[in-house]
């Protein structure tokens, strides 16, 4: 019996290993996932861009084919595109933009929230979406900031808090953690069991934490010079498995 | 009608006394991007696989499967396998000159060749092809301009050749500027 199993345990790693050592980019069940700092995002069978003034919607069902669809003015300087339950949440230097994806092939502006001047990814969950705001020589203003909105109404953004930080750029949710990369100043974890109150409970030194994708019981960490993975099946006590630094 | 204009123009005289000389902000040294040139052949400015290089300015990611995709601000991206967690691995290099942004479909990767939209399919890697071309998505992102916005950077002199990349680099709040 002991023998079946060991060997029914060396071939399965056999086929894992195998799979591993595939081409880039093999067609997986697995759909894809980008950062908060990002400026394209797919959802389903669309793919949406944001350049500094407009969002624009592709059709990728045949994905080495996109068609253009439609596009939205939203204003000036956006940044960041981020899907959350059938909405997109726009990211810019002036102010959050909630575009409803009701109609996929055409966005539809729903709701919007004006902050100060500052550079601005978004992530959401449950109700509440958490924005960071960095201020500097280009992005402007002075505020830097973990904004957190009640967004229960897309079409009425409520600001719940605002809390101090250094210099944030991108951030991530996996279950009751909110992820913060706060530049050379660390990864900031919070808990957001209570989501309108995000309690600092860890800070991770030793970087330049520029953006996180939490995926599948992995934190993947873009650094400024390469990228670090914890595994999060504790998401609160990210356990740090490997870096690939130059 | 002087009777009028006498005491506008005192209160106006006074006011002025207190509004301060406007001075130009003084220039400031800033982290900001400056341009290499080169011939307009070179291989950089060119899409297609290249041997693994070193993560020198690591950009955005997009994870999919056991593959993590960095960006290499300006200059192409790395593609990583990490189906072992502990060993993460490059696995090679594609060059797509000003890109700056990622995302996969399947084996379809989306990314920018400075202002276009491209997709371009890596389920051959290294054989990599473009499998379409949306021309000015970033109407704003040309080949002169550095890979990031918001920053300053050295203005380009064509009299210098094509720009092949761009350096991070300490410049003075006197160049251009990239919204």
């Amino acid at each position: 019996m002991r023998t079946i199993l060991f060997s029914l345990f060396g071939a399965l790693l056999l086929m894992t290993a195998g799979c591993s050592k595939n081409n880039a980019g093999t067609p997986t069940p697995d759909s894809g996932k980008g950062g908060s700092l990002a400026r394209f995002t797919i959802v389903g069978n669309y793919m949406y861009v944001v350049n500094s003034k407009q969002l624009k919607a592709y059709d990728v069902s045949t994905p080495g084919a996109p068609v253009f669809k439609n596009e939205v003015s939203l204003g000036w300087d956006i940044e960041t595109i981020f899907p959350y339950d059938g909405n997109l949440f726009v990211g810019s230097s002036t102010g959050l933009y909630i575009c409803s994806l009701a109609d996929p092939a055409s966005p539809k502006l729903a709701g919007q929230v004006q902050h100060l001047r500052a550079c601005d990814p978004v992530v959401a969950t449950g109700n509440t979406a958490y924005v960071t705001l960095r201020a500097g020589t280009g992005c402007g203003g002075t505020q830097n900031a973990l904004m957190v909105y009640d967004v229960a109404d897309i079409r009425v953004p409520r600001m719940l808090r605002s809390i101090a930080l250094s210099g944030p750029y991108g951030l991530g949710v996996s279950g009751t953690a909110l992820y913060v990369c706060d530049g050379i100043n660390g990864l900031l974890i919070y808990d957001i069991s209570t989501r309108e109150q995000p309690n600092l409970e860890d800070r991770i030194y030793g970087h330049d934490f520029r953006d996180v994708i939490p995926h599948r019981g992995v934190l993947i960490a873009q650094l400024a010079n390469g990228v670090a993975f914890y595994d999060i099946s504790r998401p609160r006590q990210p356990a740090l498995l490997s870096t690939l630094l130059h | 009608m002087l009777r009028i204009i006498f005491p506008c123009l005192l209160i106006l005289l006074v006011l002025s006394s207190f509004y301060p000389v406007y001075k130009a902000p003084a220039p400031e040294i800033v982290d900001g991007y400056v341009p290499i040139y080169g011939p307009a052949d070179h291989p950089s400015l060119k899409i297609g696989a290249a041997a693994v290089r070193p993560i020198v300015n690591g950009g955005k990611i997009f994870v999919i499967g056991d593959k993590l995709f960095q960006v290499e601000v300006g200059a192409g991206i790395h593609i990583i396998d990490y189906a072992d967690r502990q060993h993460p691995e490059k696995l090679g290099f594609l060059t797509v000159p000003g890109c700056t942004e990622v995302a996969l479909k399947d084996s379809m990767l989306f990314t920018n060749h400075y202002g276009d939209m491209v997709v371009l399919d890596v389920s051959k890697y290294p054989v990599v092809e473009e499998k379409s071309r949306m021309l000015n998505v970033f109407p704003e992102v040309t080949p002169e301009t550095p890979p990031e916005r918001m920053v300053y950077y050295e203005c380009v002199d064509r009299s210098k050749g094509s720009v092949i990349g761009w350096e991070k680099k300490k410049v003075s709040t006197l160049n251009c500027f990239f919204r």
